[in-house]
């Protein structure tokens, strides 16, 4: 099972970047506002 | 984002020629998903304005713009134009607010996600002794597993178990030993004590560790939600008031400025158009509409308004525009009052909870003595159990019940009665409401409308002028006969020159004394009347079953007023429901005997009193409370003064005196008596539920700690019966919101 020394130290660096990517997902505004881009397409925009 | 023209624009000009300042508004009043596309167009076309979105959801909008062309008064001012409500969030008290609710979040998510990760490390070390798995667990994988569970841990105790050291550091600092010590110690141990297993051999807890600092986050962040929906009612009063208003140059001509609310003085002439927030307390001079008094007094339907009719500042206006005169501004407001008086409630602590708090420190030290101790015993006997026992014993107990459920039962009552417009001034009598046994009503104004009308005068003798000192005595005076007779005597003869008068007095439960051209008058009760004359007094036909007023010198009373009183049309109802729930009602008034009674038999109450001065009815509840009576007496706030301060709970009308005057402990400020009997249900179950909470507590720990003292306890088993049991009481207090709530129809 020597493939454990790789696996799992692996796994805890995924665990971390998850984190991050979600913390700058959250800090960057991602999840503010999920309707509103798709919606804008149908709105009645001069231009 | 798009600029005002709908285009990208080109990174590269802007910051060159402009001065560029970015600002995040709070915005109100939009309804619909039109509002927020009507808001977004026009504002982007206002000049200077780079870029502009709402975000419908928080009811927040990002504005960045070019100084140089534009100032945020203009921007402002745009959007109230448009009929909304708009103010920079760095104003609001939610900014700190809504930091601190991210930080909680990302707490909970940091110890969640640390929670998962940190089951699937320890899962093997599970499984093993499982005889049916052939399995086998080297050593080294075994360190390895250890170590990983041991990094993901740090984090959780870095970042998301924080508030519960610095929370516990802060107690002993002051020397107290609050909840989160033994948290804190249990947490801290465990971690420290699993790291030293990582690396000498033995088992570890980090999993127990995290897994409790989540669950008690969870729960800890239920409750906060939960007093939240308190003070989100108060956080909605604020944003009512808006921050412009449009006033008269001078009325009534037609020109008007747009000025800072703060800006409003005193008989300013405002216009508020339809769908605008009112700025100040006032009276309607011009223009009818109806306006949502619903967050003032928890009237949902809208009252209508026309010339004459009150209006209050933060109430929306509806349909029409309405030409104003300001009464009050600014920190004189009844919402003002209001929100002062909300603010200072929920800062209070009933006395059930700073006892339980006194309570809950003692027990603690007694626990965390206990667990000293016999952390030494179980060296004797399994010295590698010892230190686990000793943390479970520390971890398990709960005093949350204590502290957490009675606040989170407290908060939900306040937030409850609130919304169906009682307003808790004093958060104590939620306690005395509920042991209640006896119900005072007082008459006028609050049985009955209050709204006197003058039915019939009559002059008992010839004298001019006697009509002219009746209304100049009760232009002296707000009570509601003297308004009544004002209003009557203004319809008769109106524009007549109003006599001087001197020595004017007012004699609260009499009435108003004055004195003109050396003689002395009095406008009130007959009573009060024949104190002064002293003369025989024989009442006119068809006057008996009337309330009376007279107006009567030296000689004898020379005026006659017979006033229509109208009882409320739930005070029947009310009365019929109270009884019910086997509390016993008087009457008390200072009115005459045929009108009491006939009040009393409309609404079935069996005891009442008449022709009680302030000094009768004082009498009447202090006898009622040396027989061991909890009385709650319900009157108008100001003419009762003494009585309401003896009651254990007094609650005052909301139409009475102005709130800022009014020393009672409830507010009625629907004005319905339904509302009252809703809030004794509210009460009384509320005092139910923190009795249950309280029985829980005291059988989880007395099963608990001997379980843990015995060795039956590994760690895991006392986190998770500390976390659920404070989830279990806090939870316990939202049964609260299962209450019906009253929906009433406004009669036409």
């Amino acid at each position: 099972m020597d493939i454990l020394y790789l696996l799992i130290p692996l796994s805890l660096v995924l665990v971390f970047a998850i984190g991050a990517v979600f913390w700058w997902a959250v800090n960057h505004k991602q999840f503010d506002d999920l309707e509103d881009q798709g919606k804008s397409i149908v709105d009645d925009v001069d231009g | 984002m798009r600029d005002a023209h709908g285009a990208i624009p080109d990174i590269s000009e802007i910051g060159q020629q402009q001065q560029l300042v970015t600002e995040k508004l709070n915005l109100s009043g939009m309804r619909c998903a039109a509002c927020v596309q009507l808001i977004e167009f026009r504002i982007r076309q206002l000049p200077g304005v780079v870029t502009f979105q709402i975000l419908p959801a928080s009811h927040r909008a990002e504005i960045s713009w070019d100084a140089e062309l534009l100032t945020l008064k203009r921007i402002l001012a745009a959007i109230t134009d448009l009929g909304y409500g708009a103010l920079p969030t760095s104003q609001s008290p939610d900014e700190l607010e809504q930091k601190e609710n991210k930080r909680a979040l990302w707490r909970i998510f940091v110890a969640g996600f640390a929670m998962m990760q940190v089951m699937m490390y320890a899962f093997p070390a599970y499984m093993v002794p499982v005889p049916q798995l052939d399995g086998d667990l080297t050593p080294d994988v075994d360190k390895l597993l250890k170590l990983a569970s041991m990094i993901i841990a740090v984090p959780v105790i870095g970042f998301s178990a924080m508030p519960f050291f610095s929370s516990a550091w802060r107690d002993l600092k002051n020397h107290h030993i609050g909840m989160d010590v033994p948290v804190s110690l249990g947490i801290l141990l465990t971690f420290f004590a699993s790291v030293w297993a990582t690396f000498h051999g033995g088992a570890v807890y980090f999993d127990s560790a995290i897994m409790f600092v989540f669950l008690l986050l969870g729960a800890r962040l239920i409750e906060s939600r939960v007093q939240k929906r308190t003070t989100a009612a108060l956080r909605i009063l604020t944003q009512l008031s808006p921050a412009m208003a449009q006033r008269f140059l001078s009325y009534p001509q037609q020109a008007v400025e747009t000025v800072d609310v703060v800006s409003l003085q005193t008989n300013d002439y405002l216009l508020v158009a339809a769908g605008e927030h009112i700025p100040a307390d006032g009276v309607v001079i011009n223009g009818e509409s109806s306006c949502d008094e619903a967050l003032m007094t928890g009237e949902s339907l809208p009252v209508s308004k026309s010339i004459g009719s009150h209006v209050l500042a933060g109430s929306v206006n509806i349909h029409g525009s309405l030409v104003m005169q300001a009464k009050e501004v600014g920190g004189a407001t009844q919402l003002s009052a209001l929100i002062g008086m909300m603010e200072s409630a929920s800062l209070e602590k009933p006395p059930l909870v700073l006892l339980a708090d006194k309570h809950a420190s003692r027990f603690l030290i007694i626990i965390l003595i206990l667990a000293f101790f016999s952390g030494l015993v179980w060296w004797q006997i399994d010295a590698d159990r010892a230190l686990w026992i000793a943390i479970s014993i520390i971890v398990v107990t709960c005093p949350c019940a204590l502290s957490l459920a009675t606040p989170g039962v407290m908060s939900a009552a306040i937030g409850i009665l609130a919304k169906n417009g009682v307003l808790l001034a004093k958060s104590k009598a939620i306690q005395a409401m509920a042991s209640a046994t006896h119900i005072v009503f007082d008459k006028t104004g609050t049985l009955t409308m209050g709204k006197l009308q003058v039915r019939e005068m009559l002059l008992a003798s010839e004298n001019s002028i006697s009509t002219a000192i009746a209304m100049a005595l009760a232009c002296q005076s707000t009570h509601p006969v003297s308004k009544a007779i004002g209003d009557y005597l203004a319809q008769r003869k109106s524009h007549q020159d109003l006599p001087g008068l001197s020595k004017i007095r007012e004699v609260p439960g009499g009435g108003i004394e004055a004195e003109f051209d050396g003689e002395v008058y009095r406008l009130g009760s007959l009573e009060f009347a024949w104190e002064l004359h002293a003369h025989e007094i024989s009442i006119p036909a068809g006057f008996a079953e009337q309330t009376l007023t007279v107006l009567a010198n030296e000689r004898g009373n020379l005026l006659w007023f017979a006033l229509d009183d109208i009882l409320r049309d739930d005070a029947i109802e009310a009365i019929r429901n109270l009884k019910n729930k086997g509390k016993t009602i008087l009457l008390l008034s200072g009115d005459r005997l045929e009108v009491v009674n006939k009040i009393a038999a409309k609404c079935d109450i069996q005891e009442a009193h008449s022709g009680l001065s302030p000094a009768g009815k004082y009498e009447i509840v202090r006898k009622l409370q040396a027989n061991g009576a909890t009385v709650v007496m319900v009157g108008d706030g100001m003419n009762d003064g003494p009585v309401l301060a003896l009651a254990d709970v007094s609650v005052a009308m909301g139409q009475g005196a102005p709130i800022s005057q009014s020393r009672s402990d409830v507010l009625l400020m629907s004005n319905r008596l339904l509302d009252l009997d809703f809030g004794m249900t509210v009460a009384t179950k509320a005092y139910w539920l923190i009795r249950e909470n309280l029985a829980w507590a005291v059988l989880y720990n007395v099963l608990a700690i001997p379980a843990a003292l015995a060795g039956w306890l590994e760690p895991w088993h006392a986190a998770l019966g500390m976390s659920l049991s404070s989830l279990i009481v806090v939870v316990n207090a939202l049964r609260l919101y299962l209450l019906k709530q009253v929906v009433y129809l406004m009669p036409d």
